[in-house]
């Protein structure tokens, strides 16, 4: 298994999001939990592109990018790395996701790869 | 501190007197700029000529889809319930129906988004302001809402305390 490492907060982690979120608008909804915290992947051991290719159907998602040390500065916000046996660079973002801090993730946010990419 | 016959003076305008001074207030203001000020660049701007059900019918049939949305890639995706959507719906119903009784212009209407866990957001955005109202999946949990004008000033609580909705709809006609 892979060790717990300390994330910078100048480092980047990223995310997918599927394209349904974009459907009806902004894609506040996609910025929530699961089974814990908000999964994302860490740059220091993932590619943007790598990210994307770790889902079903990587086409149908896009990869945005969110700065570790602006989520920390969010209220309540934590920013963990949490390897998985597969992915290394599996980390998370703990917090509850109220309306408020997914409009400021969402904001955080900075599409590396667009969907129509 | 003022005595009670100040209140009285103070609290006691005619009802006709109010409605001149308001008149004379908006006269005073631009058309175009007050129209301009309620242009919401992500939603649509209800023309006057509108009626507050012709608003609330296109917004149901828009909202339709959100009951076939899937996320295929999230294994724990929850979808949405008609009962949550109808929900989402009631609460447009009131702020379109209220909003279009203050508003002479036109009104700012949100879109209806596919939450977290099932949930559906009712979102406004435009250069200067945006607001989320969250309504849960489960009925008894409570609705939060947030705004802000991406600055200092925020608006936030839940939808149980009884001013929440007149601060909503203070915060987006004020925009």
């Amino acid at each position: 298994m892979w060790a717990v490492e300390e994330i910078p907060n100048e480092h980047f982690l990223f995310m997918r999001i599927h394209a349904n979120w974009l459907k009806h608008g902004e894609p506040l909804g996609a910025f929530k939990d699961i089974e814990g915290g908000m999964s994302t992947d860490w740059e220091k051991y993932s590619t943007a592109q790598q990210a994307r290719d770790r889902t079903r159907k990587p086409n149908e998602n896009g990869v945005v990018k969110l700065n570790a040390g602006k989520i920390r500065e969010l209220q309540d916000m934590s920013v963990v790395h949490t390897p998985e046996a597969t992915n290394r660079a599996h980390s998370e973002v703990f917090g509850e996701k109220t309306p408020e801090m997914r409009v400021k993730l969402n904001r955080l946010a900075e599409w590396v790869i667009r969907l129509s990419d | 501190m003022p005595t009670n016959a100040d209140i009285s003076e103070i609290a006691e305008p005619s009802y006709l007197q109010v409605e001149n001074w308001r008149s004379d207030e908006r006269k005073e203001e631009p058309y175009l700029e007050r129209k301009k000020s309620l242009i919401w660049n992500y939603d649509v701007i209800v023309p006057p000529s509108l009626s507050a059900e012709m608003i609330i019918s296109r917004l149901i049939a828009n909202s339709e889809s959100l009951l076939q949305f899937r996320d295929d890639s999230d294994e724990g995706f929850v979808p949405y319930s008609k009962e949550t959507l109808d929900r989402a719906i009631g609460f447009l119903k009131r702020y379109v129906s209220s909003a279009i009784k203050i508003c002479e212009t036109s009104v700012p209407i949100p879109r209806l988004l596919p939450g977290p866990s099932g949930s559906i957001d009712i979102h406004w955005k435009n250069d200067s302001r945006e607001l989320v109202v969250n309504i849960p999946a489960d009925n008894k949990a409570r609705a939060l809402f947030y705004g802000d004008d991406f600055g200092s000033l925020c608006i936030k609580g839940s939808l149980d305390k009884p001013l929440a909705f007149y601060m909503i709809r203070m915060w987006l006609l004020d925009s």
